[in-house]
């Protein structure tokens, strides 16, 4: 059953056993190295967010843990079972008990905010209407937009489509939920209130949660732990101080918001002017 | 019976659920003035089985009855404060209207006429910058008509071709069936030249474009304004109209024009082919009886017609596509909206022109 069907108390969860395995992972695509050789582990419980620069190869690892993208070399294991490898009834079982929540909502257009939130319900259970249709409501109040049930995703803000995809991400109680960028496009009120849910929902129900962001303070806001990729290799794992006080120079420079050498482009012309 | 009482047992979850909702319905249904709903045997549950208590709530307060819930464990007590159960189980605000006559007959007439005013704006609009503009210093695009053209025309010439020719011959071969019980099977040129010209030609044109052309308009437009790429037009100062309206509306129109006319060859050609071939007729008889039974102000009068069919055929689809809302489902009903309000306004207006012909003609 779920990750809510527990009964032991949230402090007794154990944070500590690894509910899902990056096995040096490659991707190529083409000719272009997009991941080499990342290995992680997330473990049950926790916040796991994955930062790095744009093009860094952050969301191709997602689309890998996830379960949408198949792995040049390596493998994902969840619960020790390979989830490329084995198989599609074994996928499909762990697929249910993940839910992701794409960047830019990827709520169905013609569907109503309740209904899409109440699709995977439909789709996966045989639950009485009127229970999917309170279950779903229900959901909608925990991410703040009961309000909004009837509308169509087309006249939803950017945060409310988020949310309401998060709403959807949780709909079967999900062990593991994916973020992709939860914050980008958003004001900071408004990201603080998506990285207040993803910490609540952790909480309250345990749900192990991945986070790809490029936000800083957000992920600093939220992580257990932290990975930070840059050229498609990890530069840095481990609890969130360690690597927000690593000395990693390019981690410093990533961190800290400096301009790298290569990447100040001013600084070619202000050699060239007279002062 | 004043009082009820429902134990729930260890598992509240999904598989439970919908026995728990019948036993909460069942209990319901006497009106106790008071239900307790007793979960201190839970040990485990998920969403779904809150979800049920959660309806339970609902319904007792729906019919008047006070619901209890007892002995809630700490987690269920955390997953219940994250939530307003009272904004829960108030009634969802119904909408109740749609309900009588009237108003269900304007949901369906109101998009119809919504449609054709905005068709009717938009091809004022283009008629505008076509004939108007031009003196007010609005520069035709050119390059965007030639683009579009080779698009309309360019794509559909193949099967202009292939139709035309094959309609030809079938309209030959059942002149021929029926003429040459009499004799008359010379006069097969009349009915391929004057059906051909006047009729088919102008009809399967505009087919064809609405089908290739119209839905495609619909489709980009509306891919176009969901994407926001109208808005931002808009905004650089390029008028959508001029940058987009009037190519596409020009090119329908010059494509179904000059189709028409290969049409028409094509056809003939078939008729001719068929003549010599099957039913003995010369090529040179074929063209004598054809110069008597085509007149210019015929062929005149299906080309401007032709013309017509391409205007509306562009106009319609732009306007429907210009207009969608909601997404990719939008754009498909657009699409859709576009090819069948094309033909629909073909056929309206072929009606219009053979009509007006006879009035001046007779």
């Amino acid at each position: 059953m779920s990750a809510l069907a527990t009964s032991l108390p949230l402090a007794q969860r154990r944070k500590s056993d690894d509910l899902l395995r990056a096995i040096a992972l490659t991707s190529v695509f083409g000719d272009r190295t997009v991941l080499e050789g990342v290995d992680l582990a997330i473990r049950r419980g926790e916040i796991f967010v994955v930062m790095g620069p744009s093009g860094c190869g952050k969301t191709t690892l997602l689309r890998h843990m996830c379960g949408l993208l198949p792995p040049t070399l390596g493998a994902v294991t969840v619960d020790g079972k390979d989830v490329y490898g084995s198989s599609s009834e074994v996928v499909e079982s762990l697929r249910r008990r993940t839910g992701l929540s794409f960047q830019g909502g990827a709520l169905l257009g013609s569907l109503s905010v309740l209904e899409n939130v109440a699709l995977p319900l439909r789709e996966n259970t045989d639950l009485p209407e009127r229970v999917i249709r309170s279950t779903a409501r229900m959901k909608l109040e925990m991410v703040g937009l009961l309000h909004a049930a009837d509308l169509l995703p087309s006249s939803l803000s950017g945060g409310m489509k988020k949310r309401a995809a998060i709403a959807r991400a949780i709909a079967l109680d999900p062990e593991l939920v994916f973020f992709d960028e939860p914050s980008a496009g958003l004001d900071p009120i408004t990201a603080a209130e998506v990285d207040n849910l993803i910490c609540k929902l952790n909480q309250v129900f345990g749900i192990t949660m991945v986070v790809v962001t490029h936000d800083l303070s957000s992920a600093y806001e939220i992580a257990d732990r932290i990975v930070v990729l840059l050229d498609g290799r990890v530069a840095a794992l481990g609890e969130r101080d360690e690597v927000w006080h690593s000395q990693n120079p390019r981690i410093r420079d990533f961190i800290d918001r400096r301009l790298s050498e290569t990447s100040s482009r001013g600084a070619g012309v202000a050699g060239m002017m007279e002062i | 019976m004043d009082h009820q009482k429902i134990e729930v047992g260890a598992a509240l979850d999904r598989a439970q659920a919908g026995t728990l909702l019948q036993e909460l319905d069942r209990a319901l249904r006497k009106k106790p003035a008071r239900l307790v709903l007793d979960l201190k045997q839970v040990a485990t549950f998920d969403s779904a089985g809150l979800g049920t208590v959660v309806e339970g709530m609902r319904r007792a307060r729906e019919l008047g009855v006070e619901l209890r819930l007892k002995g809630l464990s700490q987690p269920m007590i955390d997953f219940f404060s994250l939530v307003s159960v009272d904004r829960l189980a108030s009634p969802p605000v119904s909408s109740g209207e749609g309900r009588n006559l009237v108003r269900r007959l304007g949901a369906v007439l109101e998009p119809i006429v919504d449609n054709i005013i905005a068709v009717l704006r938009s091809g004022l609009q283009a008629l505008e910058a076509i004939f108007i503009g031009p003196f007010r210093g609005q520069r035709l695009r050119f390059d965007r008509i030639a683009l579009e053209l080779d698009q309309c025309a360019g794509g559909a010439l193949p099967i202009i071709l292939l139709i035309g020719f094959l309609l030809g011959l079938i309209l030959a071969m059942q002149a021929w069936v029926q003429l040459r019980m009499w004799g008359a099977e010379i006069y097969m040129a009349d009915m391929v030249g004057v059906g051909v010209m006047s009729e088919i030609a102008p009809l399967m044109t505009a087919i064809a474009i609405a089908a290739r052309s119209g839905s495609s308009n619909a489709a980009q437009l509306g891919a176009m304004v969901t994407g926001e790429e109208i808005d931002a037009l808009k905004q650089m100062g390029i008028p959508a109209v001029s940058f987009l309206l009037v190519p596409k509306v020009l090119a329908c129109a010059i494509s179904a024009l000059l189709l028409t006319v290969i049409f028409d060859v094509v056809a003939i050609c078939g008729g001719a082919f068929f003549a010599w071939a099957v039913a003995d007729i010369e090529f040179l008889a074929f063209q004598e009886q054809l110069k008597q039974a085509l007149h210019f102000s015929d062929f005149a009068v299906a080309t401007a017609k032709s013309a017509a069919f391409g205007t509306l055929i562009g106009v319609v689809g732009c306007a429907l596509g210009l207009r969608v809302q909601g997404g990719s489902e939008g754009v498909g009903r657009a699409t859709t909206n576009a090819v069948v309000m094309s033909i629909f306004a073909v056929i309206v207006t072929d009606a219009v022109f053979v009509t007006a012909q006879r009035m001046v003609m007779d």
